[in-house]
């Protein structure tokens, strides 16, 4: 048995742009990456890089048109779903669509059980549904509400709840916290850890915030526009980051001590991110990587592998870091 | 004062420790309600509005007294007394008619027909409108596109022109159809009848078919049916307990609004001639009649009318309600 609950190999999936037959938009475009069992991979970029399209191939709702996605040793880029649906559960991003208005708590935490065991006794079930709701910080009176009288974070919880109930061995969370208040996210992020080590899911974290990814992931991925920059542990990435993208991502983090603030160089990307219907020939981040060459905009650079735990996708990397 | 011992050890207090609650976290205590089920929780917030529970009586009363009033009422709606035009007395209620046929009793009738038509074409419609709105959002496409240009095609026909014309063209058909004794059933019901619940329907699933679609749609984007996917579940489960209890608020509006649109067309078509045939009653039938007196007897007209009215105001009001009160969201 591998350690690795999830693993995606040049993963692509592209959509037809309407009214083209001939164009697509590439919102990933070979990705690959590891999750090993029990543990959490952050996966950050801008807005449009692809990451929540990931989340959604992985949990199929999109279908990938190329690569591979491997679960426990299983291929499931194809086929039927059905065996691992148990496995794996996904919390999204806004916790105001992501609950049925017209459904109790308690009914949307025990939803995966009706689906799956419909035949479950009703007060083991209400027992399932009660733990869970314990677990994530509700309590039994809450089991009868709706979830319009919940805050952000409550509904967020009972969104986690709910993809939890099943006990899935691997979770994407597509932006669990982006919708919340700072001191709220806090508090949803240590739950989820707090869970990890009770539980032992696998998580995919995605976020845009790298303070968050930083907190609770092992492993970070950077992407851009469809494709991996950087991989490398959460704390060696922020020591020692190689890929210009990275490197600016970062200094884009606010600093809380005005001193160091003013003193560090921030390096500030220039121009948008281009079109992924259209990405630029070469390195996709040379149109706006200030060491970019005409050998970047030539080729698309291999991910190559720094050492075991770091890969970086960068021409220069030796150059601009030596 | 006697305390719950596992409780106390529970939380790590002694009986001495513990001191009453103020007002204000009594307030919070007050606060958690008991859990409740959807339709429980949707009929408290419906009785709690005083309007609606007013016309629920009220349109109670009437259907009561359309569906039992003429089996009580001693006379029929065609019986004739030589008390012409009289005024309400112990014998007729509400005086007789120029015919010397008891008000009351005929009214009660035509309130029957008005209801039935109403009742019916609601169902017709809730059955074509939810199945082609149903099947145009789940098979989406081209075949979408169509189906909703078909309505929309349908919208702009003039309807109350197409179906006077309907109700004249199936007159004689209606009337052949009943005359075979395979469908003497039908022939109690009346061949008028008949063909004004066919015309009103067909002009009147185009809303709900729409509304339905609509509604499908939009809560079939919603991150909740993602959710469910995620969790397994097939396309009949997102459909039962997802998209039609979120559509059920839309689908309640649509049925409500029918009925008193259908009582009052086929009030109008009675009224022009076009409905029931004489002597059965129809409030609109009765209206009709009532014109030619409308100066010296203006009671006839008032009656019927204020029937219409009523039946009408009833079921706005109550449609209303419900869409409140199935809106947890109205909850205070």
């Amino acid at each position: 048995m591998s350690d690795t609950i999830l693993e995606l190999q040049d993963l692509k999936t592209y959509f037809p742009v309407k009214g083209s037959r001939s164009q697509f938009v590439k919102a990933v475009d070979g990705v690959s990456f590891k999750v090993d069992k029990g543990e959490t991979v952050g996966l950050v970029g801008e807005s449009g890089c692809g990451k929540s399209t990931i989340g959604r191939t992985i949990m199929r709702f999109n279908q990938p048109t190329g690569g591979k996605i491997i679960f426990d040793g299983n291929d499931i880029t194809t086929g039927d779903m059905k065996p691992y649906r148990q496995r794996m559960q996904m919390v999204f991003q806004d916790p105001y669509s992501s609950l049925d208005p017209r459904m109790s708590v308690g009914d949307i935490v025990g939803e995966p059980l009706d689906i799956h065991n419909p035949k479950m006794n009703p007060k083991e079930r209400y027992e399932r549904i009660l733990e869970q709701m314990k677990l994530v910080g509700l309590n039994s009176e809450q089991m009868g509400r709706f979830p319009h009288e919940f805050s952000g974070g409550q509904r967020q919880r009972i969104s986690i709840a709910r993809a939890m109930v099943i006990k899935p061995e691997f979770m994407v969370l597509d932006e669990p916290v982006s919708a919340l208040d700072v001191s709220i996210q806090a508090q949803i992020i240590n739950m989820l850890m707090d869970l990890q080590d009770q539980l032992g899911m696998a998580y995919l974290f995605i976020a845009h915030d790298l303070a968050v990814v930083r907190h609770i992931s092992k492993v970070v991925v950077v992407m851009y526009l469809g494709h991996v920059m950087e991989i490398n542990t959460a704390a060696d990435l922020y020591k020692n980051p190689l890929h210009p993208y990275t490197q600016a991502l970062l200094s884009a983090i606010p600093v809380p001590d005005p001193k160091t603030s003013r003193t560090r160089k921030r390096q500030v990307l220039q121009g948008d991110v281009p079109s992924p219907i259209n990405p630029p020939s070469g390195c996709v981040f040379s149109t706006r990587c200030p060491y970019a060459t005409e050998a970047c905009r030539a080729s698309l650079p291999q991910i190559e592998s720094v050492d075991s735990h770091h890969v970086v996708a960068c021409h220069r990397y030796k150059e601009i870091n030596g | 004062m006697q305390y719950n011992p596992d409780l106390l050890k529970q939380y790590g207090v002694s009986e001495q420790e513990l001191e009453l609650a103020s007002a204000s976290e009594k307030e919070g205590i007050d606060q958690m309600r008991p859990s409740v089920t959807y339709w429980k929780d949707a009929f408290a917030r419906f009785r709690r509005n005083k309007l609606a529970i007013v016309m629920f009586f009220l349109l109670l009363a009437i259907v009561l007294l359309a569906i039992f009033g003429p089996i009580v009422s001693p006379y029929t709606y065609k019986q004739q007394s030589k008390d012409l035009r009289q005024g309400p007395s112990l014998k007729h209620l509400l005086g007789t008619d120029n015919l010397g046929r008891d008000m009351f009793t005929r009214l009660m009738y035509g309130t029957r027909i008005s209801l039935l038509v109403g009742v019916v074409t609601m169902v017709l419609v809730c059955l074509i409108g939810i199945t082609y709105g149903g099947i145009a959002a789940y098979v989406g496409g081209l075949a979408d596109n169509l189906m909703m240009r078909f309505v929309d095609l349908m919208m702009t026909i003039p309807s109350m022109l197409i179906i006077i014309i309907l109700s004249v063209v199936l007159r004689d058909p209606m009337e052949s159809l009943f005359n075979n004794p395979r469908f003497s059933g039908l022939a109690t019901i009346g061949s008028g009848l008949i063909s004004i619940f066919l015309v009103l329907a067909l002009f009147n699933w185009l809303g709900m078919a729409r509304a339905v679609r609509a509604s499908l749609l939009m809560n079939r984007s919603q991150e909740y049916v993602l959710a469910s996917e995620a969790m397994g579940a097939k396309s009949k489960w997102v459909l039962t307990k997802h998209l039609l209890p979120n559509s059920i608020g839309v689908i309640i509006i649509s049925a409500t609004g029918v009925v008193p649109g259908a009582i009052m067309t086929e009030s109008f078509l009675s009224f022009i001639g076009l409905g029931v045939s004489a002597p059965m009653p129809s409030l609109g039938s009765m209206a009709n009649t009532a014109l030619n007196g409308i100066v010296s007897y203006p009671q006839y007209m008032l009656y019927p009318a204020l029937l219409i009215s009523m039946i009408i105001l009833c079921f706005n009001i109550l449609g209303d309600a419900l869409r409140d009160a199935l809106d947890p969201k109205m909850r205070k």
